[in-house]
């Protein structure tokens, strides 16, 4: 996190001035001359033999730790409202970076006439790598994002079976042999079939979020056979179907596969700024799918 | 946060060499076959295109490849990461 020490002087300055902004009569009364009348003058007097002089020292003394206090609180309660800002700021500043950074790499791809499958793939593990870190500090939690792509079988049908095209690379050893070779179908994951539902009922909302997967009594996961007890690794989903934000009459779209982000915490999405940033990522992934498709055919 | 649930009702209406054209199902209760066709062509589809499992496989085997070149970029960058937070006790 980078501190901005001139505005940190700013803020101690405010908490200086603020500490003042008292109203006068208020400081007098309740400060000044409530402890000069009612404690020190007596008091003083019967104790120390304090004379008039020393008794108003001594309040204004007391004033001052009063005013020190009071500014001490103020100062405290700016800068936690500053590194706060400071904190919000760098988390979503971050994430604008990060996109810009993934987006940059997709770009390059699209704009590369003799581009290789190599510059494909590295793109779309630029995409996962990014998300993750976006995922992780947003969510405060482990995040894992990957990306499912639909494969050509001898019998399509609703069991049409998505392949992981690639994830981030700390999560990688998710990918074991069996979760390979599990039949991961549209119908059997409870994610896949709800976007492509909403999809289909041309919902504005196209993602699908479960903040409690492993408690939820309707949920399905081809991946849960993988696992030990077949309990998942995590605890709340974020899937949004790889499609393009617009399409030509905004009822029939085309769908390249899922982009899938999940946390090892329950409750980790909430339903606004997660998922906006999740269907512009899959927007832009569309592209580039969209093109390797159309090369590949071509090319054929 | 509530838990989103949907029973999905959609099914193949088409399907290419390289792609499968779902849509809803509606249901028949009541509507007349001239209706039925009216409602049907105006639902929205989603085309689901596929790759072939070898250019898949193809795909995979370049992704483990570049995963040696992404693994020592991040590691290089937790270790200075980790070495600066512990040095200034942050």
């Amino acid at each position: 996190m980078e501190i901005n020490s001139k505005q940190l002087l700013k803020v101690l300055l405010k908490a200086f001035t603020s500490a003042f902004k008292w109203n006068i009569g208020k400081w007098f009364i309740s400060v000044g001359l409530g402890i000069l009348t009612s404690v020190i003058i007596p008091f003083g007097k019967e104790v120390w033999k304090w004379d008039y002089i020393t008794a108003i020292k001594y309040s204004a003394y007391a004033f001052g730790a009063f005013y020190l206090f009071r500014f001490i609180a103020i100062a405290i309660k700016e800068s936690i409202k500053y590194f706060h800002s400071i904190y919000k700021e760098s988390v979503y500043g971050d994430a604008i970076i990060l996109l810009k950074q993934s987006f940059a790499e997709a770009h390059y791809y699209r704009k590369t006439p003799e581009f290789q499958d190599e510059d494909f793939m590295r793109s779309m593990m630029v995409f996962c790598n990014n998300l993750k870190i976006i995922y992780d500090k947003i969510t405060k939690s482990n995040c894992s994002v990957s990306i499912k792509v639909p494969i050509k079988d001898a019998k399509v049908s609703e069991h049409t079976v998505l392949k992981n095209l690639t994830r981030n690379t700390e999560n990688s050893a998710r990918d074991t042999k069996k979760y390979q070779e599990t039949q991961h179908t549209i119908i059997g994951n409870s994610a896949f079939s709800n976007c492509l539902d909403r999809v289909l009922k041309n919902n504005p909302e196209k993602f699908y979020i479960n903040n409690d997967v492993n408690n939820e009594k309707n949920y399905r996961n081809t991946s849960k056979e993988c696992y030990d007890n077949q309990e998942l690794p995590y605890h709340s989903e974020l899937v949004h179907p790889i499609i393009p934000l617009k399409s030509k009459d905004n009822i029939n779209y085309d769908c390249h596969g899922f982009i899938c982000v999940d946390s090892d915490k329950p409750n980790s999405f909430e339903s606004k700024y997660l998922p906006a940033i999740l269907e512009g990522v899959a927007d832009g992934i569309y592209d580039i799918i969209e093109q390797l498709n159309s090369e590949t055919n071509g090319s054929n | 946060m509530a838990v989103t649930k949907i029973q999905p009702r959609f099914e193949i209406k088409e399907q290419t060499e390289e792609s499968v054209v779902y849509q809803r199902v509606i249901s028949l209760k009541g509507r007349k076959p001239k209706e039925v066709e009216k409602i049907v062509n105006e639902l929205p589809t989603a085309t689901i295109h596929t790759i072939t499992m070898e250019e898949y496989e193809k795909l995979k085997s370049i992704e483990a490849r570049l995963v040696n070149e992404f693994e020592n970029k991040e590691r290089t960058t937790l270790n200075f990461k980790r070495a600066f937070f512990s040095f200034f006790e942050l």
